[in-house]
Parts: C-alpha cells; structure tokens; sequence
C-alpha cells in the first residue's frame, strides 16, 4: 500500500504561470509532476554534459589556435629577419668588392638557405590565402638570390652595372611601389593574417566560456527550483542525493570556473607581454637590417642614394618607435639595446656626412667597421650588440609565449572530461533524489 | 530558500557575464615606419638662351691669357692661386659612368678619361704630384650645375669634369672650358640582332630604352620629323637600368651618349655601339661663372694637351677598341667668348 496519500499532505501547489503547459501540468497528479521533473533534470544535466563539455572544448582549441598561430607568426617573422639580414650581408659585401669576407659570405648563404627551409615548413601548415602569398615570397626568393649573384659576379669585375643589379635585388626584397610584388610585403601580408587569426581564436577563446556557466547554471537554478517545489510539496527539508548534486555542480561550476577563467587569463597574457614583446622585438630586428642594407645601398650608388637614404629613415623610424614604447620586456636588455642603437644612429650619421661632404672612400670605410667614427663609435660593432640585445628578446619572449600558451590550455583537457563525467552524475543524483519521492507513493 | 534565490541569480549571472563579455587582448598590427617630412625647396626654373644668344656657338670659350704659368708662377690672387694655397682641387665627378667617370673596386679608385682630364688640370697648379691634392665628390648629372654655383666653400666644387654637354642654357649658370669631347647620341644593340642604326631599330618597331629625364629619351619622345615613330621606347631610372633591361631580354636595344654607351658595351662583350652619331654632345669642363681666369687658365691646359699627345695618350688609354680602332684627332679649340666687364 503505498504511504504517499496517507504519509504526506501535500500542500496546495503554488500557483504556476498562466502558461497554458504549466497549467495543465499543475492539473496532473504530484508523482506525475515528479516524473517530469526528474525528465527535465535528466534533459538538464545531459544538456549541460554535452555542451558545458563543448565549452571547455572549444576554448581549448581556441588556445590552440593562438598558441599555432603565434608558433607560425614567428616562423614567418624569423623568415624575414633572415631575408632582410642577408640582403644587409649582401649589400655590405658589395661596398667590399673584392675584398669580400668569407665569414660574410657564409653567414649570407646561410641565411638564404634557413630562410628557404623556413618557407618550406610554414608553407606546409598554412591556409589556402597565405599559400598565394608564401609561394610568392619563394618565387622572388629565387630571383633575389640570382640578381645578387650577377651584382657579386659584375662587381668582382669592376663594372658598375653590378650595382644596378644590387639595386633590384634590394627592390625584390622590399619596395615602396604596391605595384611591384616584393618578399617583406608577401611576408607581411601572411604575418598580418597570423596577427587576425590570434586575434580571432583569443575572442572564441574568450566567448567559449559562456556555454559552461550559461547550462551550468541552468541546471543549477532548475535544481533549486525543483528542490524548492519538492520542500513545499514534501516538507522535507532535505534531499540527500539532490542536495549532492547541488553542492557538486556548486563547486565544478566554480572551480572549473575559475580554471576555465584561468586559462584564458593567461592566454590573454602570453599574447599581451610575451608574445607582443616577440612581435615587437622582431620587427625592429627586420627594420633595423633593412635600414643598414639602405646605408649600404645609398653609398653603392654614390651620388645618387637619397631614396635609399629617405629608405634607411623609414626603418629608423620603426626602430625608434619599437625601443621607445613598443618593446616591454627585460628593461636590462632593452636598455642594452636602446644605447647600442643610439650609437648605431651616431655613427650612420657621420657616414653620411662623410659620404655628403664628398668623402665617400672614409664613409665607407665607416660602414663597414673597419674604422671607427670619429666618436670613437664602431658602427658595425654598435649594431651587431643592438641585433644580439633585440634578437635575445625575440627569442626568449617568444618561448615563453608558447611555453605559457601551453600551460594555458594543458589543464583544459581534464576539464572537459570532468565536466562531462560531473553532468552525467548530476543527472544520475538528480533522478535518485526524485525516485526517492516517487517511492513514497508506491 | 527564497531568500538565497536573488544571490544564487546574481552568481549565475555575474559568472554568464564575465565569461562572454571579458575583453580578449589584441595583437597589434604591425607598426609602419614614417619618413621625416622633407622640405622642398622651390627650385627656380633655369634660365634659358634668348634666341640671338642662342643662334651663337656654344662651344665658344674664354681664349687662354699668354703661356700656361708654372704652377710656382701662377698669378697672384688668381683662382689657381688660391686652390694651390688650399692645397686641395675640388672635383666634382661621376662614379658609375665606366671610361669617363667610376670607381675601380680593385683599386678602389675613380678613374676614366674625365678623371685624367682633372689629374692634367691638378698637376698644372700643383706641380708633377699634382692628383694627389685633388678631393673627389661624386655627384648625380643634376647636381653638377648646383656644385658649380655653391661653389668649395658652401659644400661644392672647384670643377666638374662629368660628361657634361655643353649647351647655351648652362652658359648662363656656369662658364665651359673649350670642348675637350665631341660626343654623340647612338645606340647600343645586342651583337648579332642585325640592327646596325636608330632607323632600323625604329623599322623593325624595337624597344629602346633611355634614361628618364634624359635628353636622350626627349628626343625619341619629340619625334621630330616622325623618325622614331615606331620605336617603343622603354623608360629607366638609369643608364645601367637599360643594360639591365637589355640583358634581362626586356629592350632591344639602349640610346644614351656614345661614351656612356662605350661604358656599357665594355661591361658587356655581347652588346656593341652601332650607327651614326644622330646628335652633337661636346664636352667641356665646368668651372663657376665668375672664374674667368681659372676658365682661361684649364683651356691652356687642354691646349697644351691636343698639341703635346697628352690627349690622344688619354683617348688611346680609354676608348680604343671600345669607340674607335685608332686614336682620333682631339676637338679644336673654339674661343672668341667676349670676357665680361668687371
């Protein structure tokens, strides 16, 4: 004989909303209403299993894509400090002549050929758009190293011409004319996608969180409701496997939470110091070699390098802006590379004073570091301390961005399955606690 | 329970807002670099002959005053006097202009036959170590004239020695020596294309390529007489640009004085000067306009030069076998310029 009907006296059951389904379930029997209730806590808890486990999910991969990204922005970045680098070595090595530095020749073929591998493997991993743009940047790769052979092969022989060829070498590598396709711009134009889809994955990353909470609470909420209901309807303060499963949902919401939060604080972090100090440091390493190629570049052609010069200002310009608000990181090194550059920028004007004022041979000769500027200023020496300083921090931020972009998303794995496990097992509680009711009246 | 209801929504709904609306870090773009605004100097626009002056020789120079003075004899007070007292001849060349004006990498020195010009002019003031008091300053073909008026003590130059035409225009900015060049416009053709002048390249509808900015390319672009109607003409930013072009299969053939031509075919063996002269070009060497003496003192220079074999030992050193197979005769002094009242 089921005890329900003499046991309990289930109170009149509050008025529901005027909604006609509400209404009609107000009509039916307690245990029926039970079973429906223990259906949407069930639903509820699956619900939130599946989409709360989606969330983490989602934000995981969204961290993963930053932490790609990042890894491939990087790579590219490197490509062109390489590119730019050789064509410095190259235009260098033109002002010598035949006096040409083993050592310089080396360390350029060496940097055309890492930049080359480097094409290869960012090629491999990237989207359909950047292909377009990477194969471009390998194709004038090709043609820059060509012209520069006929420049080194023409200059050996003493003809002028080889400058010339110098000259277009350096407009294959970067040029001011949208028109004309050049290495850096292909190169940037691919940094700047990596730039958007970081950018892109940090906001999924950020908006993957409300799936969590949004059925968490859901379920949360609809608990308390229905033990509310239940404690009117009962007048038993407490449902063991109900309470349960509120306190376990009460606390995977807010740990997990915060872990969730967590992760996505330090991906916010890695991207906004490390990896934004890499970037920076990065891209006043590339303007710098520019700049210095432009220095050699005006003096290759004697008289007639203004727009080389007006060149060597521009990237001068990226640098400054870079060492004076851009850069944040270790103030020593910083500092290192901020008086190295300053020195540099002493010293580049004294060459082209040397090489205004019809001086041409001593500025040269300045140029290239085998004699210092009068301000007792080596300007090879003072830019290659700059080039270690900034190339130390690209490095070294840049491993710590990929190092924290990892740790950001390793937790997140874990999270994912407890969330799923601790929704089943909320439902699991939930049913137990409405069975237990429903027994009352059998 | 009711009681906690407003807490537990305030949670909930603080944790939904937090989790969608927190503001993710952005990368920024890369920084673009910006050149310091230049200012730009109105240039005023070059004088130019009326048409009297104009129907005059332009060739003529200022005749050289009696014997060429020794260079511990040179009159006091004189241009020349005051160089040997600085002890520097300040020049004004061209570096990349191979057989008149470029820098020899493995010397490291400019040399060409505007450079022995400058040394014969040096020794005649300084003596038989006369070069080694010459400073160089390479200088652009549109920095010449602005070198002369700046002249060494405002950052330019004594001389300009820099395959320079001389013309009525430039009279009237600086002063020429006589002509110690005649030069001429011609072309430059792959050997073995079988053009053999301007008229068959603009027959066979070629691409010529000329400097921009050029007379060279002026000339093709006025057409006079539609002579070269049929020719593409192809514009650079140099003469070597056209060299370039012509050995990347981009031109058929180049235009351009028959000196810096000679210059270009010398860097390349597969490339020859062909044709007629179709333009006169004398050279002469540019000193201020205000330096009469030192003007009459470099054209008994270049006097003593065409009569002593100094000339044809410059000429044979440079351009034999590149514009001609046997020394030629130097270009005859032409004076009669009227020295103005002081």
């Amino acid at each position: 004989m089921p005890p329900a009907a003499t046991t309990t006296t289930p109170t009149q059951p509050p008025p529901f909303s005027s909604q006609p389904l509400l209404r009609s379930l107000a009509a039916t029997s307690t245990p029926a209403r039970l079973s429906v209730l223990r259906a949407v806590f069930i639903v509820l808890a699956v619900i939130f299993a599946v989409v709360g486990a989606f969330g983490v999910n989602q934000r995981a991969k969204a961290i993963r894509d930053v932490r790609n990204a990042s890894a491939h922005l990087l790579a590219l970045q490197d490509i062109q400090v390489r590119i730019v680098h050789a064509d410095a070595i190259a235009s260098s090595s033109y002002l010598r002549s035949g006096q040409e530095d083993p050592a310089q020749r080396t360390a350029y073929l060496d940097e055309i050929a890492k930049a080359g591998d480097g094409l290869v493997a960012v090629s491999a991993a990237a989207g359909a758009a950047d292909l377009e743009q990477l194969s471009e940047a390998s194709r004038l790769l090709g043609s820059y190293v060509g012209l520069v052979e006929q420049a080194r092969a023409n200059n050996r022989q003493g003809f002028p011409v080889g400058a010339t060829y110098q000259r277009q070498a350096n407009g294959i590598v970067t040029n001011s004319d949208p028109e004309t396709p050049d290495i850096v711009s292909s190169l940037r134009q691919t940094e700047a996608s990596q730039r958007s889809q970081i950018n892109r994955s940090l906001a999924t990353a950020h908006r993957a969180g409300v799936w969590l909470h949004l059925s968490g609470w859901l379920l949360f909420v609809s608990l308390v409701v229905g033990s509310w209901w239940m404690w009117r309807t009962f007048r038993r303060i407490v449902n063991v496997p109900i309470a349960i499963a509120l306190l376990v949902l009460f606390l995977l919401l807010l740990i997990g939470g915060t872990k969730q939060a967590g992760a996505v604080s330090d991906a916010d972090s890695a991207v906004g110091n490390q990896l934004s100090a890499a970037d920076d440091a990065a891209q006043a390493r590339a303007a710098a070699f520019e700049a210095q190629s432009q220095e050699a570049l005006t003096l290759i052609n004697r008289g007639n390098g203004a727009a080389n010069e007006a060149n060597w200002q521009l990237g001068n310009d990226v640098v400054t802006k870079e060492l004076d608000s851009g850069i944040r990181s270790d103030e020593g090194v910083l500092t290192d590379a901020r008086s190295a550059y300053k020195s540099y920028r002493i010293a580049h004007s004294e060459i082209r004073k040397l090489d205004d004022g019809g001086n041409w041979d001593a500025a040269v000769t300045v140029s290239l570091g085998a004699q210092d500027a009068s301000s007792g200023v080596n300007a090879v020496k003072v830019f290659d301390e700059f080039d270690q300083a900034v190339g130390q921090i690209a490095t070294t931020e840049g491993t710590n961005a990929s190092v924290h972009l990892g740790d950001a998303v390793s937790p997140m794995g874990t999270l994912r399955n407890v969330v799923f496990v601790i929704g089943l097992l909320v439902g699991v509680l939930a049913a137990l606690g409405c069975g237990q009711r429903l027994k009352e009246y059998r | 329970m009711s009681r906690h209801r407003p807490a537990l929504l305030s949670l909930a709904l603080g944790s939904l807002v937090v989790a969608a609306c927190s503001g993710a870090v952005r990368l920024p773009a890369a920084i673009e670099g910006e050149a310091p605004p230049t200012t730009t100097a109105v240039t005023p626009a070059a004088p130019t002959c009326s048409p009297p002056e104009a129907a005059l020789n332009p060739q003529r120079s200022y005749e050289p005053q009696g014997p060429l003075p020794s260079p511990d004899k040179l009159p006091t007070n004189s241009t020349m006097a005051e160089i040997r007292i600085r002890d520097k001849l300040i020049v004004g060349v061209s570096g990349d202009t191979l057989l008149f004006g470029a820098r020899n990498p493995l010397k490291n020195q400019i040399e060409g036959f505007d450079i022995d010009m400058l040394k014969e002019v040096a020794k005649a003031i300084f003596g038989p170590d006369g070069e080694s008091h010459i400073t160089y300053k390479v200088i652009t073909y549109a920095d010449r004239l602005p070198n002369l008026e700046a002249g060494p003590d405002n950052g330019g130059v004594d001389i300009v020695a820099h395959t320079m035409t001389i013309n009525c225009n430039r009279w009237l900015r600086i002063a020429f020596s006589s002509t110690y060049f005649d030069a001429g416009q011609r072309v430059l053709v792959k050997k073995g294309s079988g053009f053999e002048s301007i008229d068959e390249l603009n027959a066979g509808k070629a691409t010529v390529c000329a400097p921009e900015g050029s007379t060279n390319i002026d000339l093709l672009r006025r057409n006079e007489g539609n002579r070269f109607g049929q020719l593409v003409v192809l514009a650079k930013p140099d003469v070597t640009d056209c060299l370039v072009a012509m050995q990347q299969g981009e031109a058929d053939g180049a235009t351009g004085d028959d000196t810096v031509l000679a210059g270009l075919a010398a860097q390349d063996p597969n490339t020859e000067v062909v044709g007629d002269k179709f333009t006169d070009e004398p050279y002469g060497l540019g000193m201020a306009k205000d330096k009469i003496d030192f003007v009459q003192f470099v054209n008994g220079v270049i006097a003593e030069m065409r009569t002593d074999g100094r000339w044809s030992d410059i000429y044979s050193k440079w351009l034999v076998g590149v514009l001609s197979d046997t020394v030629i005769d130097p270009p005859p002094a032409i004076y009669g310029r009227e020295v103005p009242a002081p």
